[in-house]
């Protein structure tokens, strides 16, 4: 499994995706990476983890699409 | 008659005709350690492709076929190898076979290199001579009627020559060959090589000065590589003394450090692992270091 990378005003992040899995709820991760790395700043972490969990969580509407 | 010895000569005849394209043996310029059990493809693309920066390489594997390549090297002696005679009354000089044949090279580096070259001190291994035109020599070995290529056996020792007024510091490698030499070099082999395949160099941690922030070093000469591969580390690339691997890393291009997530000990993982995620030509060694 890759790691989910991206990168906020020169700071590479790199998140085991396993780890980034293990939430249900995304402002959890945020929370938990925000505290584990303060020197990123919130608002551009939590735009960037929307992002990537908006394409691992895509809406139920759209997976329905799908199904049919 | 009574009593037959019935022996047929089973040597075959020689061919010694010349082609008009003749290899010799170059100066050897690097050599290529494996272990003795450790045989490759005959074929020279197949084995070429096997040097490729990937984690089945055999640079980067962990198995029996690992390759450890020590460049820059030059012959300073070729010692032995000599036709033995034996001389029995008023018979006439007979040879019975050749004497142990030993090279000794001369190899550039310094400590950290002659450290890591002692490890190899009495081992039995099988040794590829590459010369100056890239061309990799070593003998056919055949197990169950496919032929392989494979090193010449030998055992290897180091030791190192300090500096003097009038020479610089040198490490010296002496290859000492087996009594198997002489049948070895009749099953000569060569291959051309696409490049030359260039030895790891050993990779550790070391605490930075803010909680859980590090830099990746040289394991000798604690030259700080971190930013040589930059935004390549990932979370596989590290391992908590626990087993597992951590959660987040962040690279920060400016302080040049990575910062590992959850603090605890961490080593840096094998070059097979390394390989598979971009990262090139160094082996993590298997020691945690505490970042806190």
């Amino acid at each position: 499994m890759k790691d989910i990378k991206f990168n906020i005003s020169r700071k590479y992040i790199t998140i085991n995706r396993a780890y980034f899995n293990s939430y249900k709820k995304k402002e959890e991760l945020i929370e938990d990476i925000s505290k584990r790395h303060p020197f990123i700043e919130k608002k551009p972490l939590s735009e960037a983890i929307t992002v990537v969990w908006n394409e691992m969580h895509p809406a139920k509407e759209i997976q329905e699409d799908k199904k049919k | 008659m009574s009593g037959t010895i019935d022996y047929k000569c089973q040597t075959p005849k020689a061919l010694t005709g010349r082609g008009d394209c003749i290899k010799q043996e170059g100066k050897t310029l690097h050599l290529l350690i494996t272990g003795t059990k450790a045989y490759y493809p005959v074929d020279a693309e197949e084995f070429n492709t096997g040097f490729s920066a990937e984690a089945e390489g055999y640079i980067y594997r962990n198995d029996y076929l690992n390759i450890t390549p020590i460049n820059d090297v030059a012959v300073t002696a070729n010692n032995g190898g000599d036709i033995a005679t034996t001389d029995v009354g008023y018979g006439n000089t007979e040879p019975t076979g050749f004497n142990g044949f030993s090279q000794t090279y001369r190899v550039k580096g310094g400590v950290c290199l002659a450290k890591e070259l002692m490890k190899l001190n009495r081992k039995e291994v099988r040794v590829f001579r590459v010369d100056d035109e890239n061309a990799c020599f070593g003998t056919i070995v055949t197990k169950d009627n496919v032929e392989h290529f494979a090193g010449f056996k030998a055992v290897l020792m180091v030791r190192t020559i300090n500096a003097t007024g009038t020479d610089t510091y040198y490490i010296e490698l002496s290859v000492y060959y087996t009594p198997n030499y002489e049948l070895e070099i009749k099953n000569a082999h060569m291959i051309m090589l696409n490049g030359v395949p260039v030895g790891l160099t050993g990779a550790i941690l070391q605490n930075s000065d803010a909680e859980g922030e590090a830099k990746v070093v040289n394991s000798c000469s604690t030259e700080d590589i971190t930013d040589v591969f930059g935004t390549s580390w990932d979370t596989t690339m590290f391992q908590l003394a626990s087993g597992t691997a951590p959660t987040t890393v962040v690279y920060d291009p400016d302080k040049r450090v990575i910062t590992l997530s959850p603090v605890g000990s961490y080593r840096v993982m094998s070059a097979d692992v390394l390989v598979a995620g971009g990262i090139e030509g160094i082996e993590g060694i298997n020691q945690f270091v505490s970042i806190t």
